[in-house]
């Protein structure tokens, strides 16, 4: 069942936290490896001490100089190689903190042994999250997910080859298809910002690039190789389209547009979250916003089509808003109305040049000639992916902004954590940076200190952990890091990585990741499978019948050929 | 005037560089014709399989043994308490692999007189005289016992088997050449000693027959490293009586184109370039294998204690 290793070191003190072991001739140990060793002790019986290798060094004993080792290659001096492995001890059984005996034998840990050192066995529920290094399953407690022990997700990578949003999208589809929430994951729901291309938008589309092992992979994992189920698609609608179509390239169908009416606007008091950069907190204008948005909200009658009359003059754009804002401002008899008393000429104006220039960013998403979408999310979709990659910083604050507070304001209403709404949000340090505050951040504080009984799960992900606010960081119970930046890396922030983890993050392969977890000491490295579902077009297979409006099980990135009338047999080419 | 530093550590005192007196009964006419003798190029080709025996001893604790026995009652005598070892260092040069083969340790109490009793690790070696130097002779002819022992498991695996120290009472191996590191007394005279200051490093004299308490083939070879003046560097190998005039100058080749590899550098040994590479990294193993010696001094005086009471 275990095979030797080696021996317990005598060279190096052996502690109850971590120890070093000699490996034998035969043997190797590789950092990640699941070491275990006995020790008898008076009155207690056998302590089983477990941890994880994380260091391993090989010497020439015998060799005195930096030169011997050409004698020794040479075969001239005789000198023997020695292999050492550190072990960072995760589990001491029973809890009797003493270490072990140098030359007690150490083995590998293997199935339940390995489960037992890894806390595995304890957890009632298992979320798969990949292979460790020795091809073995890694798994996360999902009581740390869901609210009941913990919540929250914090990632942390550099850009593009920490693969973030991956392991943030292959996360969800692992507690989603894995049984680990049981029958409550039908019913639970998850909110996806996409930031950057258009790679979360076939979230729903199989993924015709993976080949058998990694379907396999899946398989071994205990789910199903496949795309995610049930996915609703929203974009911002095409910049100068009347008719709202949504802007997308990669599909056709299965997407929607999204959009607020004037009368939603006013009425929903959105207009803070037009100002919601961290330079705008700052300045003496956030006074005038909060007046402005109350007169709105008072003023406006809706009309039809979300469009609003204020005074009896009838608004159908974001632009017709500014422009009457912008007016009543600059009267001097409406002035103390619409600003509030006391303020300065010169603040009304610094707030009348930031939301006429908010009037080219904004504009597309504030609608006055499209009838009302409801609540901003359908319900019906398991997963809803929200666009934000075409859209310019300001109106990406904007959508995230409100989208989180609807969401928040509806949970808060339901009044019951379940079902679970998972929010997965890219630079984090973007919305809620360490410095500054703004009605983002200040929602997004909520959603990490009062989410976990509310049942709303923020995965966030960051550049830099370290530029994340501090409370939004340490409420995460689950944090996982990816490939990071060598001055990144020695930040406090990542305190929870070994001295040997901090070098390896710098080094981390697409796809690994190092993840730690409440109940373990040590992050355990993962490596996950490769998605299953569509990341670009050219991975795109069939998607499910739900996503194809018109019932067709059609790829929604199969080209619409407008002088195609296929399955309208009874209309003829007229001529 | 002409000065030449010795290139041994100075703490070295008992090895005189170059030999002083002289003696034995030498015939130079093995190889060469005494008025033929130069120096001798090694061949391009030598033996790519070594064996190299060394042994180390180390005295753990002087002992005084008091006499209880009826007759020799009060009578006082000296002890030692010795520990050995001795080991082969196999270098496959082609395989570039070296590797200890062989290594043995053993311990032993050597006094004139029995204790009697269990003695901690160390059992009694009989000693005819009580002489202190007689008894470190005694620990020395073990140690060559067991380098013999050693040498016999491996020497005839290897082309060519290195002994370090004079050959006396190991000379049954017909590949196995001793190995002297100084030079105590000069056996050449005139002329044929000249050539030995004159050999150039990885040159060796021609071999010469040498009845000196006991007869053998032996020749000085140059190794490389230090300056190549005098004596230093020279090294002198001895080989069987029982081989044939032949069969000793192939080896007498063989070590000159298989040892001046093996030669150490000055920065990392004392005893530099004479003690060779494969030696000091198997007398550092030897050493560390001979044990502790703070705790066996305890391990003896604890003895000491058992057989007192």
């Amino acid at each position: 069942m275990s095979d030797s290793v080696g021996r317990v070191l005598g060279t190096e003190d052996a502690t109850p936290l971590s120890f070093w072991v000699g490996v034998g001739p035969e043997a190797y140990a590789q950092l990640d490896d699941v070491l275990t060793t006995e020790r008898q002790v008076p009155g207690v019986g056998t302590v089983r001490i477990s941890g994880v290798v994380t260091a391993v060094r090989s010497r020439h004993e015998g060799a005195q100089f930096d030169s011997d080792v050409f004698d020794i290659a040479g075969g001239l001096l005789p000198a023997q190689v020695q292999e050492a492995a550190e072990v960072t001890v995760t589990r001491v059984e029973p809890e009797v903190f003493v270490p072990p005996r140098p030359g007690a034998e150490v083995q590998r840990a293997t199935g339940e042994d390995r489960d037992r050192a890894l806390y595995f066995d304890g957890m009632a529920r298992q979320v798969p999250l990949g292979f460790s290094r020795d091809g073995q399953p890694v798994f996360l407690n999902p009581d740390f997910l869901d609210g009941t022990r913990g919540a929250h997700v914090s990632i942390s990578g550099i850009s593009g080859v920490a693969t973030k949003t991956s392991f943030a999208t292959w996360m969800l589809y692992s507690l989603l298809h894995s049984g680990a929430l049981g029958a409550e994951a039908a019913n639970t729901k998850a909110l996806i910002f996409n930031v950057k291309g258009e790679d979360l938008l076939l979230l729903d589309h199989d993924n015709t690039k993976i080949d058998e092992t990694v379907r396999d992979s899946y398989r071994r994992l205990g789910m199903e190789p496949g795309a995610f189920k049930s996915v609703e698609v929203l974009a911002p609608p095409r910049e100068g389209d009347s008719n709202g179509v949504p802007d997308v390239a990669c599909r056709s169908t299965g997407v929607d547009a999204f959009y607020w009416t004037l009368a939603e606007f006013c009425q929903l008091n959105l207009l803070p979250f037009v100002f919601a950069d961290g330079d705008d907190d700052r300045q003496q204008y956030t006074m005038v916003v909060h007046q402005v948005a109350a007169r709105l909200r008072k003023e406006a009658r809706p009309k039809d089509n979300g469009a609003i009359s204020v005074d009896g003059r009838l608004l159908t754009s974001y632009r017709d808003l500014v422009d009457l804002v912008c007016e009543r401002l600059a009267d001097d008899e409406t002035r103390t109305e619409w600003a509030g008393s006391a303020i300065g000429l010169g603040t009304v104006n610094a707030f009348i040049r930031r939301l006429i220039a908010s009037g080219r960013d904004i504009g597309r998403l504030i609608r006055g000639d499209l009838p009302p979408r409801g609540a901003a999310l359908s319900s019906d979709a398991q997963v809803t992916v929200v666009d934000l990659h075409n859209l310019p910083d300001r109106a990406q604050r904007f959508v995230v902004g409100v989208v989180l507070r609807s969401e928040f304001e509806r949970k808060e209403k339901a009044g019951t954590a379940r079902p679970l709404q998972f929010v997965v949000l890219d630079e984090l340090n973007k919305y809620a940076p360490r410095e500054g505050t703004s009605p983002i951040k200040d929602i997004l504080l909520d959603i990490a200190e009062r989410g976990r009984s509310l049942g709303v799960i923020l995965i966030g992900a960051q550049q830099t952990a370290s530029e994340v606010e501090r409370r939004i960081a340490s409420n995460s119970a689950i944090r996982v890091v990816g490939r990071l930046d060598a001055a990144e890396a020695t930040r406090p922030e990542y305190g929870f990585l070994t001295q040997a983890q901090r070098m390896r993050v710098l080094m981390a392969k697409p796809g690994t990741m190092f993840v730690a977890q409440p109940e373990l000491p040590v992050p355990l490295v993962v490596n996950f499978p490769f998605p299953a579902w569509a990341t670009r077009p050219a991975e795109a297979g069939s998607a499910p019948a739900a996503a194809s409006r018109s019932g067709r099980a059609l790829s929604a990135t199969a080209k619409v050929d407008p002088f195609d009338l296929a399955g309208d047999d009874e209309d003829d080419i007229p001529f | 005037m002409q000065i030449t530093v010795d290139a041994w550590d100075p703490s070295f005192a008992d090895n005189p560089e170059s030999p002083t007196r002289s003696g034995g009964t030498v015939r130079t006419e093995v190889e060469l014709d005494p008025e033929d003798w130069r120096p001798i190029d090694a061949p391009a080709k030598g033996p790519r399989r070594l064996v190299v025996v060394d042994g180390v001893r180390r005295i753990d604790a002087r002992v005084e043994l008091l006499d209880d026995t009826d007759g020799h009652r009060g009578e006082r005598w000296p002890g030692l308490c010795v520990s050995w070892a001795a080991g082969a260092v196999a270098c496959d040069l082609d395989g570039h692999v070296s590797a200890v083969a062989e290594a043995d340790v053993e311990r032993g109490l050597f006094s004139a007189v029995d204790p009697g009793a269990d003695f901690g690790r160390y059992p009694h070696c009989e000693v005819e005289s009580a002489d202190p130097g007689e008894l470190i002779a005694a620990a020395q002819r073990k140690m060559t016992e067991l380098e013999a022992k050693v040498a016999s498991m491996v020497a005839m695996d290897a082309e060519l088997a290195v002994l370090d120290g004079p050959l006396r009472g190991r000379d049954q191996l017909s590949n196995s050449v001793g190995y002297i590191k100084s030079h105590h007394r000069s056996y050449l005279q005139g002329e044929q000693n000249a050539v030995v200051e004159r050999l150039a490093p990885g040159q060796r004299t021609p071999v010469f027959h040498l009845v000196s308490g006991w007869p053998r083939y032996t020749w000085y070879l140059r190794l490389p490293g230090t300056s190549n003046r005098g004596w230093s560097g020279i090294a002198r190998l001895e080989a069987s009586d029982d081989l044939t005039e032949e069969a000793a100058i192939a080896l007498a080749d063989a070590t000159a184109a298989a040892l001046p590899p093996l030669g150490s550098a000055a920065h990392k040994d004392a005893r530099a370039p004479q003690n060779l590479t494969p030696i000091a990294g198997l007398e550092r193993r030897l050493k560390r294998m001979l044990g502790d010696p703070r705790l066996l001094l305890r391990s003896v005086r604890a003895a000491s204690m058992e057989t007192g009471r």
